[in-house]
């Protein structure tokens, strides 16, 4: 089986693209419009969504987990509302404006590198490396030479959904949304790039496999504590590209609702799907960047130093933390999501080009200085 | 319809095609297909949406169709590069052109949002002369490159060099042997935008009293009430 998929790439890409998709991000995406709402109640003193239950025919045993299966209501409500056109919206744009909101996040998780790389034929043996490998599988879907750069291009390709969207709608406050959301996403934009230069620069790669094995099992290895002001650079410009609160002025509710105002049932869903999954990409980049990726704490190829482990348990084990590692940054954007307010249009300005751009660049150029001095010595 | 045809195509064509190029590019060392994989299909559908989509964008009326449809275009441009193993220059042209330049073209005909209207360049004689002059001259030199003139092609151009297209071999021609150019590029840019920021610039006037500094703005009259009546008087003939 596992030699079979290393000797044609094209059916372990599939298979690997839909576990990704089909067994992580979008049960996970699911769970957080759940999750964000029952903590978003728990901070404010509320009960929040916990009336959701399944109960099991035969036994007559109600199963409540705190409300947990209400994205399955949700998600059965969208479906089965009406679609919703209204009359002078370009029907076209108007369609496809959805999925181009969608298509490029999921696309984009085509270069994150979700654990370490199987070694065929030795599983459950204990090696000290993969050098001795004849064939690999890597638990990624395509290793790029040019790695985040196709993340940067097909994030620039995002902001057409929400645009189109608000112009296609007809409609004057969708327009407003549309409008402000593409000013926002070109504005920090620039920031998003500029800030991962720094770490580009630390790691002499594009290729973000290539980046964790750069980070090591040791976590003062991890890029945090190399590029901490890149760090809080990126996490800032990406939390304003997924277009969520402090940065949600496209959909600022109060004033505008939002570019999507005219969309209903499983196509607003789609909007609201894809700003989640935003959020849980930008946690695995965040965490292949900065957190050391599927690295953990003191897990070597052959298994911790007081407990050796068999190749397929260390590569699990590294998949689990991986995963443990984006859950917690969702949980962190979860939370700073319900506790900074929105910022103002000319704050939010201010902030983009003459704040954050000029720190980026300082962010750049230290770095630059300190790998010279670095590579002299 | 036909800008969104095209633009559909280019997602559902293009991209996969990207994405199945890049996947075959995977640098693993050992493990590389050194057969160059690139059937002539995907080279015709690309060029077949990349020039749909150039004629689209010059033939509809609706500037945002038109502006998508341009998109679309850049987008099969991107995957004809990818095609040739330039994976860094399609990227580059994905996140240039496609993600940046047109979300501002998009973002200038939201603002504008001006009505459909007949574009002033059909309307001149002198123009519309010009116009078919101009088409009958590349009509003519496109028949001619395709009748007569026909230099023989090389049939293979064989298997490019491993590391062709990479951004380390990328940047090691910037930094060397075009580091003349590149940087003079960037001198370039850096006067454009500084010219940009002149043009733009509005000598700061104060269009409200709240915009002055705190120590000349007008004092607010209820906070002077318990002040001895001289000196609100004195603040009356000098401030307001």
């Amino acid at each position: 089986m596992l030699e079979f998929l290393a000797d044609h790439s094209a059916i372990a890409a599939l298979l690997k693209v839909f576990f990704l998709l089909m067994a992580f991000v979008m049960p996970l995406a699911s769970l957080s419009t759940w999750a964000e709402r029952r903590q978003s109640a728990m901070m404010q003193d509320r009960l929040g969504p916990n009336r959701a239950e399944i109960t099991i025919p035969g036994l007559g045993w109600t199963l409540r987990l705190w409300g947990i299966t209400h994205f399955v209501a949700d998600a059965l409500k969208m479906a089965f509302k009406e679609d919703l056109v209204p009359s002078k919206v370009d029907r076209v744009l108007y369609g496809i404006a959805p999925i181009m909101a969608i298509a490029p996040v999921l696309i984009t998780f085509a270069i994150v590198p979700f654990g370490s790389d199987l070694c065929v034929g030795k599983m459950t043996e204990i090696i000290t490396s993969l050098e001795g490998c004849r064939r690999t599988i890597p638990l990624q879907v395509v290793r790029l030479d040019i790695g985040m750069l196709f993340y940067f291009a097909l994030a620039s390709l995002a902001v057409y959904g929400t645009t189109l969207a608000g112009w296609s709608s007809y409609n004057k406050w969708s327009l407003l949304g549309g409008l402000r959301a593409s000013s926002q996403m070109m504005s920090y934009e620039v920031t998003m790039g500029l800030s991962l230069m720094g770490a580009f620069l630390y790691y002499g790669t594009l290729e973000p496999n290539a980046m964790v094995l750069a980070q090591g099992d040791n976590p003062l290895n991890w890029g945090l504590f190399y590029q901490p002001l890149g760090f809080i650079l990126f996490l800032t410009a990406a939390i304003a590209e997924t277009k969520r609160a402090p940065f949600d002025l496209p959909e600022g509710e109060p004033e505008l609702i939002g570019y999507f105002v005219e969309y209903s049932g499983m196509r607003f869903g789609i909007f609201f799907l894809a700003e989640f999954i935003e959020t849980i990409f930008l946690a695995a980049i965040v965490t292949t960047v900065f957190l050391g990726g599927w690295h953990v704490p003191g897990l070597h190829e052959d298994g911790f130093s007081f407990l050796k482990l068999p190749h397929i348990a260390v590569v699990l084990l590294r998949s689990a933390v991986w995963g443990g590692k984006i859950l917690f940054l969702c949980w962190l954007q979860l939370l700073i999501r319900w506790t900074l307010p929105r910022f103002r249009p000319d704050q939010l300005m201010r902030m983009g080009w003459k704040q954050l751009l000029p720190l980026s660049l300082l962010n750049i150029v230290l770095t630059a200085a300190w790998v010279l001095w670095r590579s002299a010595h | 319809m036909t800008g969104i045809a095209s633009l559909m195509g280019s997602a559902a064509t293009g991209l996969p095609s990207l994405l199945a190029q890049v996947a075959q590019a995977q640098r693993i060392p050992g493990k590389i297909d050194p057969v160059p994989w690139c059937p002539a299909w995907a080279f015709w559908v690309l060029a077949a949406l990349t020039v749909a989509g150039a004629l689209v964008t010059i033939t509809r009326r609706n500037l945002i169709g038109a502006v998508m449809s341009l998109v679309a275009t850049f987008f099969g441009l991107a995957s004809i590069y990818a095609l040739l193993s330039a994976h860094f220059l399609a990227a580059i042209q994905v996140l240039v052109y496609a993600g940046a330049i047109m979300v501002l073209f998009v973002f200038v005909v939201m603002v504008l949002n001006r009505e459909e209207e007949e574009p002033w360049s059909l309307r001149s004689p002198v123009l519309k002369a010009f116009g078919t002059g101009a088409v009958v001259y590349l009509l003519v030199r496109i028949g001619e490159l395709l009748f007569f003139a026909r230099p023989p092609l090389p049939q293979r151009a064989g298997t490019p060099p491993p590391n062709f297209g990479s951004v380390s071999e990328i940047a090691e021609y910037f930094f060397t042997k075009f580091l003349f150019p590149f940087e003079a590029v960037s001198i370039l840019l850096l006067i454009a935008v500084i010219g940009a920021v002149v043009l733009t610039r509005t000598v700061a006037k104060p269009t409200s009293v709240h915009d002055l500094p705190l120590d000349q703005q007008p004092k607010d009259p209820a906070a002077d009430e318990g002040d001895s009546g001289a000196h609100a008087a004195g603040h009356g003939a000098g401030g307001h």
